[in-house]
């Protein structure tokens, strides 16, 4: 302390005054030389000692005084320090223990500042000795409870950390240093440790978080990966929290970190699993969804988010779904069966329209499965829904095009039916129903085959057997069927139908049924009869009569002007030779001879010019057209006369030049003919027609199976006949029309029956 | 004039041979009726005839039909038989019948079988002559 006054009464008072305070303050005070001896001692020091001045002062081997005084422990300590601040003028503080003269030490902070002459040399130290005993006492309480709670904090299995209000590491308890490998030296750098410590991938939002906790003073909880002393990284999660003062002012962060490392691998083995599943379920064409046995959705697949629309938010009922989703007409069916699934706890399925993203409707098959505990109760629904959209298309494509081709069938102008392989009626379509009057019931009576009460029912009696000799042929072996006869309509009145029928075969050619149809020919038979009989009254220049009826309508021709002119000679004979003669009659008489002559001249020159060779009547002309076409012309006859022509043209047949009406004839004369000879024949009566090419000629063959005859050697020559009725002509003229035509017509006899009629053509055009 | 002249009916569908016959048999003195078809024949009654000519092929009644018909009526009338269809003439039915005459016929012939028909000497004779 430095003192300034006036006069020496002054000073003397002042300094009084001042030592008086000095004394009477509640410590120690002291004042010593530049060589540390005290100058001073306060009274109540010495008091306290229990020594004098000069005791502090007495050196001893170099030591000071107060050696005796010091704590033994404190001592080295202390002096060292008062050594240097000697040397040095630096202020003096320490802290030591101070023998009471009872000998018990108290602490006490010795406090010394020097003070300075001008030289800068020390003049005098002053000085405080304070006790601070109780302090430390209190001090070295909380050090040792402080102490405990450190060994608490390092035994319990968590890992404890403090930041400063500012964020750094002020604390990181020692088994949490043990852990990391980290020393307290490492950790002073906040960023620096998350750097070092935090898994790359955590780290910059760890930093992020906690410095944000921080500012705004608020609990840092987070998980985190910490690596630890072998390098691996460990879940961690960390918390922390502020400690406030009374002001509300952070005084210290204090956290702890715990290893959640098994749940979190835990945690990530289920969700790799569960992301596993989900990858199947994602995976799989299939749409799945689940729902909780209150029917409230608790889960969609990906797929099903994807293609079904927005992500749906949960939770939401089954009803709510499928209203969103459903066509609105199949929306009353799918929700009732589901519901009545739901109810009952039974697997269900729906087929209905879906509605997708883009708003198109997709047919789906949706299959609901409980799931149950081991108690049986449901815990879970799931439903898969499978895209059928392109099968139903089908189906419904598929339905359309057979309720077309039935509308098809059931609007063709002809009846149509189908029937087993055997032959057993199995379809009938309207019309045919509705001519027969009956459908394919009630018909089967007295235990009869179906078939055959059918056709006995329906088919004319004259053609039943013929019927059922040729369907019974195509049933057996498969060839189509085709037939003219006379079906019975529901009035019971014949109309002729023509019925033709094929198979219908699988892949491995088994037939599967037989599909017929009957068209009406009631009105074109009528007709060709009435033309056939007009043609025979036409016998010049009917195709279809016989060249037998022909010669004798020639002959009738030529006989008719024939007779009038020998009647007419006669007469006028008798005009010439009555008495007298009567010139004017016989004059009329013989006007009508010239007449009836001329006309006689004209029959015959008619006639010639039937058979004449005249180019310009040829065309060229497939013979199998010809022969078809004959055919058709004999039909109804053959039908009578229970005969099957059958045709067989060679394939790419030349065409030939001809007289279509001329070949027609012969054509007509050779299988009349041959017909006529099967007449008495029992058994098959089959007509082969044949034609072939034969070098550079067409040949047609005329097969009959009549008797076994020898050929008369003159069945050409005009006027032979072996029938009862006709001229025969018809050989003979057709023999001329042939070889008008440059070909030749001759007979063979078939082994070991019948005979062939054979006539060639040159082949190709020719004038 | 002596007695009338015998009354002959013809019948047939082809008007020149009817015609003919006709101008055949006026020039041999008879008095002919022309008849396209029988039933116009039957319209006019058989009555007033002494000999019936009719051709067999004739639309509507034939002559088959028609000699059984005058023959049911009027037995003793005498018919003959003319067809151009020589197939007819060779029928079963037609055998036998002594009236048939095939075309062309024989006009003589025809004539002669007339008057005997009638036993008209008179005829007969001028027929010979």
């Amino acid at each position: 302390m430095t003192v300034t006054t006036s006069s020496p009464d002054d000073i003397s008072a002042e300094a009084m005054r001042a030592l008086k305070i000095i004394e009477s303050m509640p410590g120690f005070a002291w004042s010593a030389d530049a060589d540390g001896q005290f100058t001073y001692v306060s009274p109540s020091t010495l008091a306290y000692l229990g020594n004098g001045r000069d005791d502090l002062n007495t050196a001893e081997e170099d030591e000071f005084g107060w050696r005796r005084v010091v704590h033994p422990e404190d001592y080295e300590r202390v002096a060292a320090r008062w050594r240097h601040c000697l040397k040095t003028g630096d202020d003096y503080d320490a802290e030591h223990r101070l023998r009471r003269a009872d000998g018990v030490y108290r602490w006490f902070r010795n406090s010394g500042r020097a003070s300075f002459d001008s030289d800068g040399c020390i003049t005098q130290w002053y000085g405080t000795t304070i006790d601070i005993d109780d302090q430390k006492k209190a001090e070295d309480g909380l050090r040792e409870s402080e102490g405990r709670l450190q060994e608490i904090i390092d035994a319990v299995p968590v890992h404890i950390w403090s930041w400063t209000p500012t964020g750094e590491m002020a604390y990181v308890s020692k088994r949490n240093m043990e852990f990391l490998g980290i020393t307290e030296n490492e950790f002073g750098d906040f960023t620096k440790v998350v750097q070092e410590l935090i898994h790359p991938d955590d780290a910059p939002e760890v930093h992020r978080h906690a410095a944000d906790c921080i500012a705004r003073g608020e609990v840092f909880v987070m998980r985190y990966r910490r690596r630890t002393k072998g390098g691996a990284y460990c879940w961690t999660e960390g918390r922390c929290e502020p400690v406030r003062d009374q002001h509300g002012n952070i005084v210290h962060w204090y956290g702890v970190s715990i290893n959640i490392d098994d749940q979190m691998r835990a945690e990530e083995e289920l969700r790799n699993s569960k992301r596993q599943l989900e990858q199947m379920i994602d995976a799989l064409p299939v749409n799945v969804l689940s729902f909780s046995p209150d029917m409230v959705l608790t889960y969609t697949s990906k797929r099903y988010q994807k293609k079904i629309g927005p992500a749906i938010s949960f939770p939401r009922n089954f009803e709510d779904v499928i209203r969103d989703v459903a066509h609105p007409e199949d929306f009353a069916v799918v929700c009732q069966r589901a519901l009545d699934g739901f109810a009952a706890g039974t697997p269900f399925v729906n087929r209905f329209r879906r509605r997708e993203r883009d708003g198109n409707y997709r047919w789906i098959e949706a299959r609901a499965q409980p799931l149950r505990n081991a108690e049986g109760v449901i815990l879970q629904w799931y439903i898969a829904s499978v895209d059928i959209d392109e099968e139903m298309r089908a189906q419904e494509a598929l339905r359309e095009s057979e309720r077309i081709l039935r509308q098809l069938v059931e609007t063709l102008p002809a009846l149509i039916y189908c029937s087993a392989p055997d032959g057993k009626p199995i379809y009938r379509s309207r019309q045919l129903s509705d001519y027969l009057g009956f459908g394919l019931d009630g018909v089967d009576e007295e235990g009869r085959p179906r078939l055959d009460s059918t056709l006995d029912a329906i088919i004319h009696p004259d053609d039943l057997a013929a019927v059922q000799e040729r369907y019974g042929h195509s049933l057996a072996t498969g060839k189509p069927y085709a037939m003219k006869h006379r079906l019975r309509r529901y009035d019971g009145e014949y109309l002729w139908v023509e019925t033709r029928a094929a198979p219908m075969r699988d892949a491995d050619g088994g037939i599967v049924q037989w599909n017929g149809v009957c068209m009406d020919i009631d009105g074109e038979v009528r007709a060709r009869h009435e033309l056939q009989l007009a043609q025979e009254r036409l016998s010049r220049a009917s195709q279809a009569a016989g060249l037998a009826e022909l010669s004798a309508s020639i002959a009738h021709e030529v006989n008719q002007p024939l007779a009038a002119i020998v009647a007419n000679s006669h007469a006028c004979h008798r005009w010439l030779s009555a008495e007298p003669a009567n010139i004017e009659r016989a004059k009329i008489t013989a006007e009508r001879i010239i007449r009836d002559a001329n006309a006689a001249a004209d029959v015959v020159s008619r006639i010639r010019a039937l058979f004449r060779q005249s180019s310009d009547t040829r065309t060229v002309l497939p013979f199998k057209d010809v022969i078809l076409e004959t055919r058709k012309l004999l039909a109804d006859e053959a039908l009578r006369r229970g005969v099957l022509i059958d045709i067989d043209i060679q394939e790419g047949l030349a065409p030939v030049a001809m007289d279509r009406v001329q070949i027609q004839q012969v054509l007509i004369n050779l299988l009349r003919n041959g017909m006529e000879a099967m007449g008495s024949v029992a058994g098959e009566k089959a007509l082969l027609v044949r034609g072939l090419a034969d070098g550079g000629v067409v040949r047609v063959e005329v097969r009959d199976s009549g008797p076994d005859e020898e050929l008369p050697a003159k069945i050409f020559e005009p006027f032979f006949t072996t029938k009862e009725q006709g001229m025969g002509m018809g050989l003979a003229i057709c023999r001329s029309i042939v070889e008008s035509h440059g070909g030749r017509l001759w007979a063979e006899k078939n082994v070991p029956n019948g005979a062939t009629f054979i006539f060639t053509l040159p082949a190709g055009v020719k004038g | 004039m002596r007695k009338e002249r015998p009354v002959v009916a013809i019948v047939d569908d082809d008007p020149r041979l009817l015609e003919s016959v006709e101008d055949l048999l006026e020039s041999a003195g008879y008095a002919p009726r022309r008849f396209s078809s029988a039933e116009a024949l039957l319209m006019n009654g058989l009555s007033n005839l002494d000999v019936l000519i009719t051709d067999v092929g004739m639309p509507g009644m034939n002559g088959f039909e028609l000699r059984d018909h005058v023959q049911n009526a009027r037995p003793e009338l005498p018919v003959f038989l003319i067809t151009g269809r020589h197939e007819i003439a060779d029928q079963d039915r037609a055998a036998g019948i002594r009236g048939f005459f095939r075309k062309p016929f024989d006009a003589q012939a025809l004539l002669v079988a007339v008057g005997e028909a009638l036993n008209d000497p008179e005829m007969e004779d001028d027929s010979e002559t």
